[in-house]
């Protein structure tokens, strides 16, 4: 097994126990990932603390909800991060009326949005993984992880059928597992 | 509604993306648990997407850890093991191990009481070893003196019974000695079972003298079914948790040089304000800081020192049945002099409960 995975299991047994040390270690290691997606998503600072706090709480009140088989500390983390994130900007009537006004008066396009939501690509490998797929694959992945659009959205974006967008999106996912995840998997 | 295999698999990218409304997610959830492959594909998709996060990595304020803690602290009190049940008290501690240890020896045969155990002594002797203390104890709750003198003079009422070989008169003996201290434990008031009293020239709290008591019949029991090809048999989580709870304030109380480290903790005190975590995981475990100067030790602190290592394990060490102390398998993080004057210390005690007749 890999340090890395000595880690998050020790860490994660600490959790357990009730060690609150280990969640301080945790969050000195991930909070700023949490903090970082939670704000990109949300696009509001107060909102991405309150996720942020929320994430932690929770891994804290449930460890028992990670599973190191199933991947690592900070795979789980981001998912609940996006997860809480997606779901705040849902639940925010106020960020909502907001963005249907914007969008009302300045209509986004695809290379806009898409080169907005690159220009956030700073990790090298990760640019290198995205700049790879191809541009009908790039763009309506980076808007449904980053922007949250629904395959019904995309597909009015894009003018494309919605099936259309869904099958872009699978493959996406594939070619970036595969580019990704493999490199992490041997680099860890 | 029911979500089909079909179905589940060509959500699977909307689930990872979280483009999901809440019902649906839900649904997805529950039917990812009956297929395992199609959940780890999905666990695969959220790990990729994970890594796209990590290029939005920023610095949080700095006030958001601390609130954080205290928010945590707020739902989860720290310190105990996700999940356990309530520690058992001092007496249901006692209690549940002894029945323990009655329902090995009712299973035992006439060789098995001949069968060698731990320091030399057969199983019957060991038992005979543990009637003594019983009564010994069962003394030093009633604050009257003991007929026998450990170590040595202890056994005098037992031996004739070991000699015999006479099994079912010596289990009605130590049976008999467990239901004369539980007696007297039931009868003691929640301040009574705060005083303390000597034992072996310790002063220990009666409750932590019959968590000791417990120990000790928790670790002859093992010694006796490693003894006739037995395996060995952890308490519950609720008598475990009592039981470290009580280690771990001993430790404490050894480490700082107060209470119950008289005459035991050579070596082992450390010098200066600085704090030492336990962490004991597995089903009863905990973490807990031991002060190791004046002041009182914040939950939730960094310490110098923290000792990862499961329960189970830990309470072995306690009962000296590790050795070297070094040995033990756990994670050691931060001040290396700190945690070997802790591994050094703990198997000291093994005494608290016990007097050996090597000793």
């Amino acid at each position: 097994m890999t340090d890395d995975h000595d880690w998050d299991r020790t860490t994660m047994a600490r959790l357990r126990a009730g060690d609150g040390a280990a969640l301080g270690e945790l969050y000195d290691q991930f909070g700023g990932l949490v903090f970082g997606l939670a704000r990109r998503i949300t696009r509001d600072t107060d909102l991405a603390q309150e996720v942020t706090q929320e994430v932690f709480c929770y891994l804290w009140q449930h460890p028992d909800r990670f599973d190191d088989g199933r991947g690592t500390i900070r795979s789980f983390l981001g998912t609940l991060a996006h997860r809480r994130a997606v779901d705040t900007v849902r639940s925010s009537e106020a960020y909502r009326r907001t963005a249907s006004r914007e969008a009302a008066q300045h209509p986004p396009t695809p290379p806009d949005i898409a080169e907005r939501v690159e220009a956030y690509l700073q990790a090298e490998e990760v640019r290198s993984a995205v700049a790879g797929l191809p541009e009908e694959e790039r763009v309506p992945i980076l808007l449904a992880y980053f922007e949250g659009y629904s395959y019904r959205q995309l597909a009015d974006l894009l003018g494309i059928p919605e099936g259309t967008a869904k099958s872009r999106i699978r493959r996406a996912m594939a070619h970036l597992n595969a580019s990704l995840t493999a490199g992490k998997t041997h680099d860890d | 509604m029911t979500i089909d295999r079909q179905e589940l698999a060509e959500l699977l990218e909307a689930y990872a993306l979280d483009l999901l409304d809440e019902a649906t997610r839900g649904e997805v959830e529950r039917a990812l648990h009956l297929h395992p492959d199609l959940r780890d594909r999905a666990a695969s998709m959220q790990q990729t997407l994970s890594l796209l996060a990590e290029s939005e990595e920023a610095a949080a304020p700095d006030d958001l850890r601390s609130t954080m803690l205290v928010a945590a602290a707020d739902r989860r009190p720290p310190g105990r093991a996700d999940g356990d049940p309530p520690a058992a008290d001092a007496l249901q501690c006692y209690r549940e191990t002894a029945d323990e240890l009655s329902t090995l020896l009712e299973a035992l045969t006439d060789d098995d009481f001949g069968a060698e155990t731990i320091y030399g002594s057969t199983v019957a002797e060991l038992l005979a070893h543990l009637c003594a203390v019983e009564a010994y104890t069962q003394a030093a709750l009633e604050g009257r003196p003991f007929a026998g003198d450990l170590p040595d003079g202890h056994r005098a009422l037992t031996d004739p019974l070991v000699d015999r070989r006479d099994r079912s008169e010596l289990i009605g003996r130590w049976r008999g000695g467990r239901d004369g201290l539980v007696a007297v434990a039931e009868r003691l008031s929640s301040d009574q079972l705060g005083a303390e009293v000597s034992f072996h020239d310790t002063m220990l709290r009666v409750d932590q003298l019959l968590v000791a008591r417990a120990f000790e019949l928790w670790t002859h029991g093992d010694d006796i079914a490693r003894a006739v090809g037995r395996p060995d048999r952890a308490p519950g989580p609720a008598v475990l948790r009592t039981m470290a709870d009580t280690v771990a304030e001993l430790l404490s109380g050894i480490l700082s040089g107060g209470r119950g480290g008289s005459g035991s903790g050579d070596g082992g005190q450390a010098q200066g304000s600085t704090s030492l975590r336990l962490t004991l995981t597995g089903p009863g475990g905990g973490s807990w800081m031991l002060g190791l100067g004046p002041g009182s030790v914040d939950e939730l602190a960094d310490a110098d020192a923290t000792l990862v290592a499961d329960v189970v394990d830990f309470c072995h060490l306690a009962a000296d049945r590790i050795r070297p102390p070094q040995s033990l398998a756990a994670v050691r993080l931060g001040n290396d002099a700190l945690l070997d004057a802790l591994l050094a210390v703990t198997p000291m005690l093994a005494e608290y409960g016990d007097r050996r007749p090597d000793r």
